[in-house]
């Protein structure tokens, strides 16, 4: 099993603003300065992670304090020539809001080369609340990704000079891709979800599946994903074309290890500020998934789902004891013994997966913890993770 | 009285689009073009214009139980539509009504194309652009949480927790809610970008050489009656009447008034 450093460079410690952390909240509430001083210590644990034989993973997100990172093609180039050995992983790139994906093709090929062949390029379609900050409509935002998806492996896998694209949603006149990948044909392509038909679509691309946060959901994303990816290529989903993202920490004692665990976790409520109207765009989900959130929720409120858990019962991911939250995936902590056992137990519980993305910093961590825990990390709990057999 | 959409009686199939639609009243033609929210038969208003005219009240494609053709994306595609609904139905002398995106929708047709068409009503229209580019001329409707919209949509924020019977949803039928999730997101599709207007549409307005009537409620917080009252400026042959204590939704608000106006209007 591979391992992903992954961090939403939140701006935080972030305290004195208690409304949604989401689209609204006024950019005054930064100071560019501590902006500053978070990017640089977030790319210093990646570079730390990259001495210690860790992949790296950025995401991006808009209008929101929960992530300092408007675009993974930004921080991949710094990454690309500041690591030496890691891989990096764009999850991703929000093609949704991005209305001229042959600059995302070329972007992204220019990262590939700078890092001599590093990069894995995952497109996401954006949180719920993302489409706010864009002029794309959440409606048929699916079939928009499908055709960028498309668009971006042909302008990436075509090396004889330009071609026509005049499709539903992008058109172009001459589309020559320059420079070309370093990897042959072209970076492996990775997609997030969180839903059966997200995980089908990736299994019939053979494209790495990953998602995030999600506990026991995992379990059925992971079984659609097999059973298409059996059905349409004949043979069983290795490991490796599933991914899962939680939470982690460990220290030297247990009791140092919740004492992080609890620095991390408010980082896990924060993703409940969210406008309602916000956490809800029409078209981002079908209308039929709709009715039920409607009629769950009082006067008009849509209900978000609850996250399945491995016993059925609910997971409060502010009160439920730190055993449960590794036990369902959210927040893993422990002495490297503990958590070697957490992360078996649950990619055993959903079925298996071949890329752990674990989130060893965020909120009110200092950053000399997420080293040290970085280290122990590297040193006690990666190597016996690659020994885990494969179940699949 | 409820205004949360209601399967409409009869079916049509138009461009090889199937929609549902409603009839009722004799008399000359009056085809009604509905907000996001829809239309149902009981509607007041509908009940009164039903003495003097035939009305036809279609639910968009898109909304409803009406087919969303997969090349639709624009309100010019329903423009063409309607033009197409009525030629198919032979619709002549045509009172032509529209509430909000309907009004936007009646513009667009009036702009194309008036040879079936009377006399043009327009009741709290989106569709032009009006304002400097860092004013939003329409509020933006999906940027209010559900549980707002009776306060959004109308002047007495009771009338309008009725309107959505009481926002209970717990206690509606699944259809009901559907419909209702099913008319946001064709909303969504036709009005995300730009937010409530076509940019080209303001200088097409002087073709429509019919009498259009643009009503406004007196307290319209989705568009202003500034709004409206542009909107007048512009038609060539208009008549601006704002209606009291109605907010964005007059014909359900103030039904009487709402109906009684078109009627005086195309004696």
């Amino acid at each position: 099993m591979r391992a992903w450093h992954f961090s939403e460079q939140a701006y935080t410690p972030f305290t004195d603003y208690a409304g949604p952390i989401r689209l609204t909240v006024p950019s005054s509430v930064l100071d560019p300065a501590k902006v500053r001083e978070i990017k640089n210590l977030r790319f210093e644990e990646w570079l730390v992670s990259d001495d210690l034989g860790m992949d790296i993973m950025v995401n991006e997100h808009h209008a929101t304090t929960n992530t300092m990172g408007p675009s993974v093609l930004q921080d991949l180039g710094a990454l690309a020539r500041q690591t030496k050995k890691a891989r990096l992983l764009s999850l991703g790139c929000l093609i949704t809001n991005r209305t001229d994906p042959l600059r995302v093709a070329e972007e992204f090929a220019t990262i590939d080369v700078l890092s001599e062949g590093r990069l894995d390029l995952g497109l996401v379609r954006g949180a719920n609340w993302e489409p706010f900050a864009s002029s794309v409509t959440p409606v048929r935002a699916r079939e928009r990704y499908e055709e960028a998806f498309d668009f971006i492996v042909k302008a990436m896998t075509t090396h004889t000079g330009p071609f026509t694209w005049e499709g539903e949603f992008f058109q172009y006149r001459m589309v020559n891709c320059f420079p070309r990948p370093w990897q042959i044909p072209m970076p492996p392509m990775w997609i997030p979800g969180h839903s059966t038909d997200s995980a089908r679509w990736a299994a019939r691309k053979k494209i790495v599946f990953a998602t995030f946060l999600c506990g026991y959901l995992a379990k059925i994303l992971f079984a659609a994903y097999r059973d298409e990816y059996h059905k349409v290529h004949g043979e069983p989903a290795p490991d490796d074309r599933l991914a899962y993202l939680t939470v982690l920490t460990t220290a030297h004692s247990e009791a140092q290890a919740t004492e992080r665990a609890n620095a991390l976790r408010p980082y896990l409520a924060s993703l409940e500020r969210i406008q309602p109207w916000a956490a809800s765009p029409p078209g981002y989900q079908p209308p039929a998934a709709y009715v039920q959130a409607l009629r769950k929720g009082k006067n008009g409120t849509i209900r978000s789902p609850s996250i399945p858990t491995n016993d059925g019962k609910p997971l409060d991911v502010r009160n439920s004891p730190l055993d449960y939250m590794a036990a369902n995936g959210m927040l893993m902590s422990g002495t490297p013994d503990q958590v070697v056992a957490q992360i078996d137990t649950f990619r055993q519980g959903v079925g298996g997966f071949g890329h752990l993305l674990f989130m060893p910093q965020c909120h009110l961590i200092e950053h000399r913890d997420v080293l040290d825990s970085l280290k122990l990390f590297a040193a006690e709990i990666y190597p016996r993770m690659k020994e885990f057999k494969a179940l699949n | 009285m409820g205004y949360m959409h209601r399967p409409l009686p009869l079916k049509a199939e138009i461009d090889g689009i199937k929609i549902e639609y409603l009839e009722i009243g004799e008399g000359r033609p009056l085809l009604y073009l509905h907000p996001v929210d829809g239309v149902h038969e009981q509607l007041p208003f509908l009940q009164r214009l039903k003495s003097k005219f035939r009305v036809i009240a279609p639910s968009h494609p898109g909304f409803g139980a009406s087919e969303l053709p997969g090349r639709f994306s624009a309100v010019d595609d329903l423009a063409y539509f309607y033009l197409d609904l009525m030629d198919a139905m032979n619709l002549r002398d045509v009172v032509l009504v529209g509430s909000s995106l309907g009004g936007w929708i009646a513009s667009e047709i009036a702009t194309k194309c008036c040879s079936r068409v009377s006399h043009l009503v327009l009741a709290g229209s989106l569709g032009c652009k009006f304002g400097d580019r860092e004013t939003q001329d329409v509020a933006d409707y999906f940027a209010v949480a559900i549980p707002d919209l009776p306060n959004f949509l109308f002047h007495d924020r009771e009338a309008g927790l009725a309107a959505f019977n009481n926002l209970d949803f717990e206690s509606m039928s699944d259809e009901e809610i559907l419909y209702f999730t099913r008319n946001r997101e064709a909303f969504a599709l036709f009005n995300w970008n730009p937010n409530g207007y076509n940019p080209k549409l303001k200088a097409r307005l002087h073709r429509i050489g019919v009498p259009a009537l643009v009503l406004w409620g007196d307290n319209d917080r989705v568009v202003p009656e500034s709004y409206g009252r542009a909107y007048a400026a512009v038609l060539p042959k208009a008549k601006f009447e704002v209606i009291p204590g109605s907010g964005h939704y007059p014909h359900v608000e103030k039904p009487e008034a709402f109906a009684d106006a078109i009627i005086s209007f195309t004696r």
